[in-house]
């Protein structure tokens, strides 16, 4: 059964990772620092009649967790027979949100080695034509990986071996 | 102590003796043909063991007795199960062992302990794997089955009640639907209707975590597991509406209890574990 202590203490855990994922996000540089439009996320909006699901035009993930957790307040307010379908979206909603941040960690780690090898490029033994292509094949990881997460950042699982591969080779060709 | 259910465990553990001593001649008919007679010296060793699973009525009290009597005929279920499903996949040696060690188990003084010694066998047979989970769940059904058959469900001891909410549990946990309908269960455990549905309701009663309502039966655990992957891998949700009818309570925990694994996880991954 939901009980204010569930709610009270799921908001509690939702806005640490609110927090958390504020701290983290300022290194997302490629992702407008956590505040580029990501995900769509159903607001709930009650009143004393009825409750209104209105899907919002996507947001950040900072955003989408506020909107969770303002959903997760109006939980106990609402009867019990609709509160199964919110706590419904909830669930689906907040796996969806680990999904994306799992992805965008993962995107991440390849973006910064992508920076790194970026920066390695002037050390290297070649000439300045090459060292034009390699940088633009780097730039163009950056935007495509950038883009995949602005359109359909849930089809990074069927791209990331693309990238990885693409850092590998780069990363034997700068470095090694 | 009731006259039926005396009766019903002697002839269960003279019929599962005499199964249990076919398959032993076969597999030492087996040995001889390749002249193995090591092999077939140990099965003449074990086909005497069997021979001797029967109480001896006058070392026991009348109620002792019966307690007895369901250790032993516990102990042949699993012997013959482990015999009809392994003898063609594993070395009779291997076999042999399983067998003496439970055989072992029945005669060092825990013939008293049913429940101790429906926990050893367990863990003996976890060592067989699947293979021995398998065993383990077919020969507790055989035996719940032919007391409840024979003499009904009252008959079965607290720890027999216990094994019987087990394999109904498991029964239920092996299922893609988030419930099992008492049909299923008549076909599954091999009880009648009627009486099965007598059996999940005194166990609903007794152990909350059993579920049912009308024909339908779940476990708070299943629902559980359930709604995760329905959440996870976005399955059908046809079932959830049915599932809001039948238990909405449950399905409301069922929710609350995946959002909070789900924010754990989420923290998890922010901590880097």
């Amino acid at each position: 059964m939901i009980s204010t202590e569930n709610i009270a203490e799921m908001t509690k855990k939702l806005e640490k990772l609110k927090e958390k994922i504020r701290e983290e996000s300022i290194d997302w540089w490629w992702l407008d620092q956590g505040d580029a439009a990501l995900i769509n996320i159903t607001k709930i909006e009650y009143d004393k009649k009825e409750v209104k699901y209105v899907k919002m035009p996507k947001v950040s993930i900072k955003t989408a967790i506020t909107i969770l957790l303002n959903n997760l307040k109006n939980v106990y307010n609402i009867s019990k027979g609709k509160r199964i379908q919110i706590m419904s979206i909830i669930n689906e909603e907040l796996n969806e949100l680990l999904k994306l941040v799992e992805n965008i960690r993962e995107a991440h780690k390849i973006v910064e080695e992508l920076e790194y090898l970026d920066k390695m490029i002037n050390s290297i033994d070649r000439t300045e034509e090459e060292k034009a292509e390699l940088k633009k094949i780097i730039k163009g990881s950056i935007n495509w990986i950038k883009e995949i997460f602005y359109i359909k950042p849930f089809e990074w699982g069927k791209r990331k071996e693309t990238f990885k591969n693409v850092t590998k080779k780069l990363n034997k060709t700068i470095i090694e | 102590m009731s006259m039926c259910l005396r009766k019903t465990l002697e002839a269960f553990i003279r019929h599962k003796r005499s199964t249990i001593n076919e398959w032993i001649l076969e597999l030492k008919r087996q040995a001889l043909i390749n002249l193995d007679t090591t092999t077939a010296n140990m099965l003449t060793e074990l086909e005497n063991q069997v021979g001797t699973l029967m109480p001896l009525k006058t070392r026991y009290s009348p109620n002792e007795y019966i307690t007895a009597l369901r250790s032993h005929a516990l102990i042949l279920s699993y012997l013959s199960e482990l015999l009809e499903t392994a003898k063609n996949i594993l070395p009779p040696d291997m076999i042999r062992e399983v067998m003496l060690r439970m055989i072992s188990l029945v005669k060092g003084g825990l013939s008293l302990d049913f429940g101790g010694m429906a926990i050893q066998c367990k863990n003996l047979l976890q060592g067989l794997q699947e293979l021995g989970n398998q065993i383990f769940a077919e020969g507790t059904r055989k035996y719940l089955v032919t007391i409840i058959e024979s003499c009904g469900f009252e008959e079965l001891s607290k720890e027999g009640e216990f094994l019987l909410r087990e394999s109904i549990a498991s029964l239920i946990q092996s299922i893609e639907k988030p419930y099992i309908t008492i049909e299923e269960i008549c076909m599954k455990m091999g009880i009648k209707e009627k009486q099965t549905k007598k059996i999940i309701k005194k166990l609903s009663n007794l152990y909350p975590e059993i579920l049912l309502r009308n024909d339908i039966v779940s476990t708070r655990q299943k629902i559980e597991l359930w709604i995760e992957n329905v959440i996870k891998e976005k399955i059908s949700e046809d079932e959830v509406h049915k599932l809001k009818e039948l238990f909405p309570e449950q399905l409301e925990t069922a929710y609350i209890t995946s959002a909070k694994k789900l924010t754990k996880m989420f923290n998890n991954l922010l901590e880097g574990e």
